[in-house]
């Protein structure tokens, strides 16, 4: 996974990430909650967010809870939860990096 | 409703160049029901612009379709159509409002790259699996030093073709990693692939290829498996009517006491002749004879191996009967014709080139009861193997006929 490999998350996997602390969520719920969140700006392929996903589940940082006909049901495990708290720190510290330098 | 057959004009990791075959199908009308290598299948229907996307998605043999993908795509207008290779997906939409399936192309890159993982380890598998072909082809060719014998007589020849084609297509293994490595390296660099590319409108050579390799597979399976159930079956030596055959009491004259294992409603497994069909060579006999064991200890019986090459072939009948009479000259068959090598003795061959055959030579182990005889003619070449007290060499026109 691009970013993850190296400790960091991309945007589009924050925001994926970011939306499952709302608690269980499927495909069009996802795509969605980006797209109010970014107001646009981040924009979530159905691949993108399908191979995202999976990567997730393989990670373990988010889990498959129910299945309705086409509709998949997911939610944040805890290694999910301490990966994007781990993600907000770094951003965070970066975010104070940045505005130290401007001052 | 009726289908529509049509080559495919573009290799497996074309991909730009099935997505725009494809949506150029579907601009005709012809709607993707299933994709293969050689020939796709469509379904008729009204021309309309449609999309294809083609997705990695590598599968077991006993993996089904990815529910979870397949979902996720059609709630979004994207339906999966066709599969390639248990590698790729292809999926279509006629929605125009339809979203692109991907939006960032390093995370679409990730999808891409397991299968240039796998592209990349076929470049060194494949190799030694030719090379391993290769090397089988040449142990079946050269095995017992008869190399003549073997193309003739095993399934060296459609074995050695199977090699040169895997050959002659290793390069495409390397094209592929090529192809997926230029995908993999654009995605990574963060630039969204094209769907719109070039494509050749016609595709010969695969389907040559194709009907080649399927051609080659019948004649291994036919040449290993099934005609060796064609022929094999032991026949009264009354009933041999392909050639006049020498008979073991000519050679071996008044003395000559026939030996028989035959039983009631049993074929006499000491006298017989029995056809086989090879690949090569529809007509070959080999014709056993045995008479009794004379009081000094020498076993009468005589063995002939008979060919009939066909007319292509005819060629190689003079090589064939000089490589015959050198194998047997070695004694390293069966219980009967093997000699211990500590007994010594030596070989004298002696050539008949008037004869009136294209190749004659009688071959005899000084001190021992061994003789044998091979001659070639018109396509035609016979192995004589005797032992006993007569001298094939008085039997020279009677070797001839056979193959005359």
């Amino acid at each position: 996974m691009p970013g993850r490999d190296k400790g960091g998350l991309t945007e589009p996997m924050y925001y994926v990430l970011m939306s499952f602390l709302h608690g269980e969520m499927c495909g069009i719920e996802i795509t969605d909650f980006v797209s109010q969140k970014t107001a646009g700006r981040v924009r979530m392929g159905r691949g993108t967010l399908y191979t995202l996903l999976a990567k997730f589940q393989e990670e373990k940082l988010i889990e498959e809870t129910q299945v309705d006909g086409r509709k998949r049901t997911y939610r944040i495990t805890q290694k999910g939860r301490e990966a994007f708290r781990e993600e907000l720190e770094r951003l965070k510290s970066c975010v104070l990096d940045g505005e130290e330098e401007l001052m | 409703m009726k289908s529509v057959y049509k080559l495919t004009p573009v290799s497996d990791y074309d991909i730009q160049g099935i997505e725009s075959w494809l949506q150029d199908m579907a601009l005709r009308g012809l709607y993707l029901k299933k994709y293969r290598p050689l020939f796709c299948t469509f379904a008729p229907g009204p021309a309309r612009k449609t999309r294809y996307r083609i997705e990695p998605c590598r599968r077991a043999m006993d993996d089904d379709l990815p529910c979870a993908m397949l979902d996720l795509y059609e709630e979004y207008g994207w339906e999966c159509v066709g599969d390639i290779n248990r590698e790729m997906l292809i999926f279509s939409t006629q929605d125009e409002n339809a979203p692109e399936l991907h939006t960032d192309p390093a995370i679409q890159g990730e999808q891409w790259k397991k299968l240039y993982k796998r592209a990349r380890r076929a470049t060194i598998t494949t190799p030694l699996l030719t090379l391993l072909i290769i090397w089988c082809a040449g142990v079946q060719l050269f095995e017992h030093g008869t190399p003549i014998t073997n193309l003739i007589t095993t399934v060296s020849l459609p074995l050695v073709l199977l090699c040169i084609c895997l050959l002659v297509s290793l390069p495409s293994v390397f094209v592929q990693k090529r192809d997926l490595g230029l995908i993999l390296r654009q995605l990574e660099d963060g630039v969204p692939l094209e769907h719109r590319a070039p494509y050749p409108k016609r595709n010969l050579s695969s389907p040559a290829y194709f009907t080649i390799i399927v051609l080659l597979w019948i004649a291994l399976i036919l040449g290993q498996y099934i005609l060796p159930l064609t022929g094999g079956k032991l026949q009264p030596l009354s009933d041999l009517q392909q050639f006049p055959l020498l008979s073991l009491a000519q050679v071996e004259g008044e003395t000559f006491t026939p030996y028989t294992m035959a039983s009631d409603g049993y074929v006499d497994y000491a006298n017989f002749a029995r056809q086989e069909h090879y690949l090569l060579c529809w007509n070959s006999w080999e014709v056993v004879q045995t008479g009794q064991w004379d009081e000094d200890g020498t076993w009468n019986r005589m063995e002939i191996f008979w060919y009939d090459l066909p007319a292509p072939l005819s060629f190689l009948a003079e090589p064939l009967a000089k490589e015959q009479l050198e194998h047997s000259m070695k004694l390293d068959e069966d219980i009967w014709w093997r000699a211990d090598p500590s007994e010594g003795g030596t070989w004298s061959v002696t050539q008949y080139p008037k004869a009136g055959a294209d190749d004659l030579a009688l071959a005899r182990r000084e001190g021992t009861p061994f003789q044998t005889a091979a001659a070639a003619l018109d396509g035609k070449v016979v192995l004589v193997q005797y032992t006993g007290h007569g001298d094939l060499a008085d039997h020279l026109t009677e070797i001839i006929n056979m193959i005359a």
